[in-house]
């Protein structure tokens, strides 16, 4: 389902008191007139426009223009596992297989199984939660929690980029339309990239028209 | 210094049981996962840090009520088991 944030607004170029406030809200208000995207949000979160949001190491002039996470059907996997995990002690009960065990140790493990179920759950949508891809006016940014424990940030800036390029393709992909954006870079990072996230062709398009953009206003020496 | 006393260890060697050992891996394992609970705490104060958004503050209410329900089942294993 899609939820629009402010469904009926004008476009953010055309709202009042955003123009003149500074050169970077210009180019993001370009940018998105010229792509048909307004501010919102949908599929859950995986897909932001203008999301309002701040992230950690975030200057004073850089505003997030998407905010990506992977598509929420990538996290079906899990879900059924979990489902699987919730029904799995009342179908091993039901079995008998458990007959000679105490009742106190029956309800005892069940609540372990269910609170292992639950920590797995929350580990799961915490990574996909937490796990995003953000394009600002100045750089991409890859935020990956690849544990519970670590975390790698990855910067790539918008003018030290190359051509963005998009990676598609096979049923499911096809069918929920995401697949993944690889963006080389001339930094120490070769490439950065947000893997099975919604519309790669508009990411691309919108990251594509922002460094063109950047590089238009420092040609003319702004 | 402790001294022990050989007759004693193997009466409760002796008077171990299936489920006296169980409970003691239970018991074992539910302080080991209550030490992961407050990581995950730990962990999701880092991650609320990382990327500012609406549901952060109930993904914290749910770290701790995670945690409560690993010392309410931790607690429960002593008592009963």
């Amino acid at each position: 389902m899609t939820d629009v944030y402010s469904a009926g607004d004008p476009p953010a170029a055309a709202q009042p008191g955003r123009a003149g406030k500074g050169w970077w809200k210009e180019v993001i208000d370009k940018v998105l007139v010229d792509t048909g995207e307004e501010p919102r949000k949908s599929l859950m979160g995986a897909y932001c426009v203008y999301p309002g949001s701040r992230f950690i190491t975030q200057q004073e002039d850089e505003e997030i223009v998407l905010l990506l996470r992977a598509h929420p059907i990538t996290n079906i996997g899990w879900v059924l596992l979990t489902l699987v995990m919730l029904i799995l002690p009342g179908i091993l009960l039901s079995t008998g297989i458990f007959a000679a065990v105490p009742g106190k140790f029956i309800l005892v493990g069940r609540l372990t199984w269910y609170l292992v179920t639950l920590m797995y759950a929350m580990e799961r949508f915490l990574y996909w939660h937490y796990s995003v891809f953000i394009v600002t006016n100045e750089r991409l940014v890859d935020i990956d929690f690849e544990n519970l424990m670590y975390r790698t940030i990855t910067y790539a800036n918008l003018n030290h980029i190359e051509e963005p390029a998009m990676m598609t393709g096979g049923f499911i992909r096809s069918m929920f339309q995401y697949g993944d954006v690889v963006v080389t870079t001339a930094s120490e990072q070769p490439t950065i990239e947000a893997l099975g996230v919604p519309w790669p062709q508009k990411v691309v398009d919108i990251i594509s028209r922002l460094a063109e953009e950047l590089e238009k206003r420092r040609a003319k020496g702004e | 210094m402790i001294k022990i006393d050989p007759n004693n260890l193997v009466d409760i060697i002796r008077n171990l049981t299936l489920f006296g050992v169980i409970k003691g891996f239970f018991v074992v394992g539910l302080v080991m996962y209550l030490a992961f609970s407050l990581v995950i705490v730990r962990q999701i104060k880092s991650m609320t840090e990382a990327v500012e958004d609406e549901f952060n503050g109930i993904i914290s209410i749910l770290a701790w009520m995670h945690l409560l329900l690993a010392i309410g089942v931790l607690v429960l294993a002593i008592v009963v088991l």
